[in-house]
C-alpha cells in the first residue's frame, strides 16, 4: 500500500491501476479462478514433459503454457469489469473516482500487469520443464512476442465484450460463444469465409503456431472485437445511471 | 456545503425528481424525508454524479462533484450499504477505498474500530455481514477520507435502536465540528431528533422544507376539553381553524392564543400544548399520504 497523498490531488493512475489489481485477486472467486489458471499452465507443461515423445524446448513449452492459460484468463479481467455491476461496487468505485473513463483506463492497466504475471509465471514453469525433461534450452524471442500479443488481444477480447455488456454470465458465455459462431458461419461457403475472416478472432491463433500470420487480419479482427468493443461500452458507461 | 437548483430526473415520460432546490450549511444536519420511492435515491446519486441529470445544477462545496480531484476526501458518500463485493472481506473493502483515495492505510483499523467492527468482524466475508454490520462498514467508508460533507441514503437502515443513538452521536458531533450532513430516511422518528433542517419530499417534488422548529410551529397547538363543543364553537367563534385528532383538536394557533378563544368561550380545557412530534408526524403523514393511497 502506498503512502497517503494530498487530499486535493486526483489520485494517479497508477494508483488506480493497482487497485484494480488488488480487485483481480481479493475475493474467494478470484482466488479460485486465478489457482485454476496457473494450474492449467502447470498441467500443459507436466502433460508436455511426460507424455510428448517429441523433443521440445523450452521456447515450445512457454507457448503451451500460455496457451493453456489463455482458455480460462480472459474471466478475470470479465469479472473486474462485470463484477462491478453484479456485484453492486459500482455504487462504491464511481462515487470515489467520478471520472468514469479512468476507472477503465486503471482496470487496462491491470489487464497489462496479470498479462506480465502470467507471463513470468508461464516462463518459470517452462523453464522448470525443460529442466526436468533436459530438453533444449531453445528461445525464440519472436515467436514469445507473438504468443504475448496473442494473450493480450484474447484478454482484451474478453474485457471489451464485459465493457459493453455489464454482465458476468452473458460476458462469460460470449467470451466462449462469439468465436465458435464466427467460425460457424465463416463455414459456410467460400465466399462468406473470404469476408467472415476479415473479422475471425481466430485469425489471432495464426500468432501461436507456425502458419504464418496474416497481420491485418489480425488488425481488422483486434478492431472488430477489441477496440469497438471497449469504444462502445465506454460510451455506455458515460450515459449510464449508477445504482 | 450541498446546493441543488432545479434538479429534475426524468425516465422517458415518467418524472421521478422534479424541479428540486434546496441548500444544506456547514454545522447542520439535514433530514431528507420522503416515502420509498419519493425520488430521495434518486437526488443523492444526481448530486454525486451517478446518475445523469435531466436539468438542473448541484454542487457540493460549491464544485460539481465529479469535478472534485479526490472527492472521497472532501465528501463522504455512502448510497447503499448492500452494495460491496459478498466475497470480499470486511477490511479488504475498507483497504481498497484508503488505496483508491490515497488515506492514511493505517487509518483502516483505526476507523473499523471507531464504526464498532471488531478484528473478527473485518476479516469476515461482506457477504456474511448483517444489514447493520453493512451500514457500519459503509459509514467506515465514509469516514476515512476525513470529509467535510457526509451524504448519506437510509443510513440507519438495518441498525439496531442502540446503533441509531451510537450513528446519531456520530453524525451530530461531525456536524458540531463544522460539518455538513445530509442525510435520507423514509422514517421520520429516524431523523426528528438528529436534524436541524427537514426537507420533505413526495413524488419527486419538496412539499416542505426548513428548520425544524419551523416546521413544528406551523403545526399549532394540541388542545383538548372535557367539554368538546363548547370549546369546538368557543375556537370557531374566534376564527381558529382546527382539524380533529384522536379526543382532542389541532388548532392552527399559538397555545396561548387558543388558551384566550377557550377562556372568551368558557369551554374548560383539559390539556393545551404545541403540537409537536405529533404535528410533525402528521405532517409526514398527511404529504405522503397520497402516494401511500396510490401505491396500495
Amino acid at each position: 500500500m502506498s503512502a497517503p497523498t494530498d487530499r486535493s490531488v486526483r489520485p494517479a493512475l497508477t494508483r488506480l491501476g493497482r487497485v484494480e489489481a488488488r480487485k483481480m485477486i481479493d475475493t474467494r472467486a478470484a482466488l479460485w479462478l486465478l489457482i485454476l489458471t496457473a494450474l492449467s499452465a502447470v498441467a500443459a507443461v507436466l502433460v508436455g514433459v511426460l507424455f510428448d515423445d517429441a523433443s521440445r524446448d523450452f521456447g515450445e513449452t512457454f507457448v503451451d503454457a500460455m496457451l493453456a492459460v489463455s482458455v480460462l484468463l480472459p474471466i478475470v479481467p470479465i469479472l473486474l469489469v462485470t463484477g462491478e455491476w453484479s456485484q453492486r461496487t459500482a455504487l462504491g468505485t464511481f462515487a470515489l473516482v467520478p471520472i468514469r473513463e479512468r476507472v477503465m483506463a486503471a482496470k487496462l492497466l491491470a489487464l497489462v500487469a496479470l498479462l506480465a504475471a502470467v507471463t513470468l509465471l508461464c516462463l518459470g514453469l517452462a523453464a522448470l520443464g525443460a529442466a526436468i525433461s533436459g530438453d533444449g534450452l531453445g528461445f525464440s524471442g519472436a515467436e514469445a512476442g507473438d504468443v504475448i500479443l496473442f494473450e493480450l488481444l484474447t484478454l482484451l477480447f474478453g474485457f471489451g465484450i464485459a465493457a459493453v455488456l455489464m454482465n458476468s454470465p452473458a460476458a462469460i458465455v460470449l467470451n466462449f460463444v462469439v468465436p465458435i459462431v464466427v467460425g460457424a458461419i465463416a463455414a459456410i461457403s467460400a465466399g462468406v469465409e473470404s469476408v467472415v475472416s476479415w473479422v475471425d478472432p481466430s485469425a489471432w491463433s495464426a500468432l501461436t503456431d507456425s502458419t504464418a500470420a496474416e497481420w491485418d487480419k489480425i488488425a481488422t479482427a483486434a478492431l472488430a472485437w477489441v477496440v469497438l468493443p471497449i469504444a462502445a461500452g465506454l460510451v455506455r458507461l458515460r450515459r449510464r445511471d449508477i445504482a | 456545503m450541498i446546493e441543488a437548483s432545479g434538479l429534475t430526473k426524468r425516465y422517458g415520460a415518467q418524472v421521478a425528481v422534479q424541479d428540486l432546490s434546496f441548500r444544506c450549511e456547514p454545522g447542520t444536519v439535514t433530514g431528507f424525508l420522503g416515502p420509498n420511492g419519493a425520488g430521495k435515491s434518486t437526488t443523492l446519486r444526481m448530486i454525486c454524479g451517478l446518475t445523469v441529470r435531466t436539468a438542473g445544477q448541484a454542487t457540493v462545496l460549491g464544485t460539481d462533484y465529479r469535478r472534485i480531484a479526490n472527492p472521497a476526501r472532501h465528501v463522504g458518500v455512502m448510497l447503499d450499504a448492500s452494495a460491496q463485493h459478498s466475497g470480499r472481506r470486511g477490511r479488504e473493502t475498507l483497504r481498497l477505498c484508503a488505496e483508491t483515495i490515497g488515506a492514511d492505510p493505517g487509518l483502516v483499523d483505526e476507523v473499523l474500530t471507531l464504526v464498532g467492527l471488531d478484528r473478527a468482524a473485518a476479516r469476515r466475508r461482506v457477504g456474511k455481514y448483517s444489514l447493520g454490520m453493512r451500514q457500519r462498514l459503509g459509514l467506515a467508508h465514509v469516514l476515512i477520507g476525513d470529509p467535510e460533507v457526509l451524504i448519506l441514503d437510509e443510513p440507519a437502515n438495518g441498525l439496531d435502536p442502540e446503533g441509531i443513538i451510537w450513528m446519531r452521536e456520530l453524525l451530530r458531533g461531525f456536524a458540531d465540528r463544522g460539518g455538513t450532513v445530509l442525510l435520507s430516511s423514509h422514517l421520520l422518528n429516524e431523523v426528528e431528533t438528529l436534524a436541524d433542517q427537514l426537507l420533505l419530499i413526495s413524488q419527486g417534488r419538496l412539499v416542505a422544507s426548513g428548520s425544524k422548529q419551523e416546521l413544528l410551529a406551523g403545526n399549532g397547538t394540541l388542545v383538548r376539553s372535557p367539554e368538546p363543543e363548547v370549546l369546538a364553537r368557543a375556537l370557531a367563534a374566534a376564527g381558529i381553524e382546527v382539524a380533529a385528532t384522536d379526543g382532542g383538536l389541532i388548532a392552527e394557533a399559538d397555545p396561548e392564543v387558543v388558551g384566550r378563544a377557550a377562556l372568551a368561550g368558557g369551554a374548560p380545557l383539559s390539556e393545551l400544548r404545541p403540537a409537536e412530534g405529533a404535528g410533525l408526524e402528521q405532517l409526514f403523514l398527511s404529504l405522503t399520504s397520497a402516494e401511500q393511497e396510490q401505491g396500495s
